[in-house]
């Protein structure tokens, strides 16, 4: 879902370029020493991530990961995301520097949303419903960042609805492989390392 | 800390297995070849993006062609443009490719030294004396730009696999991607610690 340079007019890009400097600043305001290596660490799966290829449906689909570092760091998923996001750009020309703005707030604005709402479905005490509440946050931030990005391009494609259903109809089997990925990591935190969740 | 970090890194180690030559970017290649463009499109997979939109502009930014790609991601396209051309591919949801293609030189009277006046004068002298060829020169160019392209064949597909294994991400970018991200919150956390002290 990185959106090429060339495709969206100047005042789209602007309006990413704001919003993701925003996400940005909460993402820096909200970082904590305690987790700059798990924000490291997390940075580097999304940028991975972005190389598992589904070969599923017309146009190619990856992983995105975007719920798994949402429900772990919040506000500083901007952080890693952007990050990771910025490296794909140079590294092998995905998006690019003009449309990074947009991409990142794309992606990393279903994050911070699925953190809000899944957050609280994360107890060591009841691991079915946060295997449920991983799920969920997983699956829901791949649909809300396909939503995003077809907001992005409706101003200058102009046919909304048939390019998100594209997109969405593309990113379903991601949608689930991803709910069960960010589920079963969650789970096992919880398990192991509760605090990586609840911090 | 220690568990938590073998597992994330682990995950990522998983994932780098799978598949790692695997990405998405749409790129698109072309050559002209008489009056026609051909070329080529693909994600970064390697994978052809079938059924988009190709639109060919003039060197002022003016739409003179459009074409669909095929099932292999292939088209051709008639173009009477003599000077330079840019292939745009639009394949969608954001996806776009532009490759461009430098004019053809067209090779004038003038532009021709005189040395090389006198050497055509010889040719068409001998031809006229010698042998009595029914060929004319467009025919002549005809035949020779069929055997060049047959001949050239070849290379041409080869430079096309050329440019997508170039596309393709490479495992020692994505391990050096990995190092600067470690890298960066390094010195994030280095200047974190320091402001504290």
């Amino acid at each position: 879902m990185h959106i090429s340079e060339g495709v969206l007019s100047p005042p789209v890009l602007l309006a990413g370029g704001i919003l993701t400097l925003a996400g940005l600043a909460i993402g820096l305001k909200n970082l904590k020493n305690k987790k700059l290596p798990e924000v490291a660490v997390l940075s580097s799966t999304f940028f991975v991530a972005s190389l598992i290829h589904v070969p599923i449906g017309p146009t190619s689909v990856h992983l995105i990961l975007n719920g798994l570092v949402g429900l772990l760091l919040g506000w500083t998923s901007f952080l890693a995301i952007f990050l990771g996001l910025l490296l794909q750009a140079l590294l092998f020309q995905f998006g690019g520097l003009t449309t990074l703005g947009v991409n990142t707030f794309d992606m990393a604005l279903p994050a911070v949303i699925c953190w809000y709402l899944f957050r609280s479905f994360e107890k060591k005490e009841n691991l079915k419903l946060s295997f449920i509440g991983g799920f969920l946050a997983g699956s829901l931030s791949v649909f809300l960042a396909g939503i995003f990005t077809s907001l992005a391009l409706y101003f200058t494609e102009h046919n909304f609805i048939s390019v998100a259903k594209a997109l969405l109809i593309a990113h379903l089997p991601i949608a689930i492989i991803e709910g069960f990925i960010t589920a079963f990591v969650v789970t096992y935190l919880l398990k192991v390392k509760p605090e990586a969740i609840y911090e | 800390m220690n568990k938590r970090l073998c597992l994330l890194f682990s995950l990522f180690l998983m994932l780098i297995s799978v598949k790692a030559a695997l990405a998405h970017k749409v790129s698109v290649f072309g050559y002209r070849e008489g009056n026609c463009i051909i070329g080529e499109s693909y994600f970064s997979d390697g994978s052809p993006c079938k059924k988009c939109l190709v639109e060919i502009y003039d060197e002022q930014g003016k739409k003179i062609a459009q074409t669909t790609t095929d099932e292999k991601g292939r088209f051709k396209v008639l173009v009477n443009e003599k000077g330079s051309v840019k292939i745009k591919l639009i394949a969608g949801e954001g996806h776009l490719a532009e490759y461009e293609i430098e004019g053809l030189k067209e090779v004038t009277e003038k532009n021709q030294t005189s040395s090389q006046k006198e050497i055509s004068k010889k040719i068409v002298k001998s031809k006229n004396s010698q042998i009595q060829t029914s060929i004319s020169k467009d025919e002549l160019k005809k035949i020779v730009r069929q055997v060049v392209a047959e001949e050239t064949e070849g290379i041409k597909s080869m430079l096309m696999d050329l440019k997508k294994d170039m596309s393709k991400a490479k495992i020692h970018e994505i391990i050096g991607g990995i190092g600067y991200i470690f890298g960066i919150w390094g010195i994030i956390a280095l200047l974190k610690t320091r402001k504290r002290l």
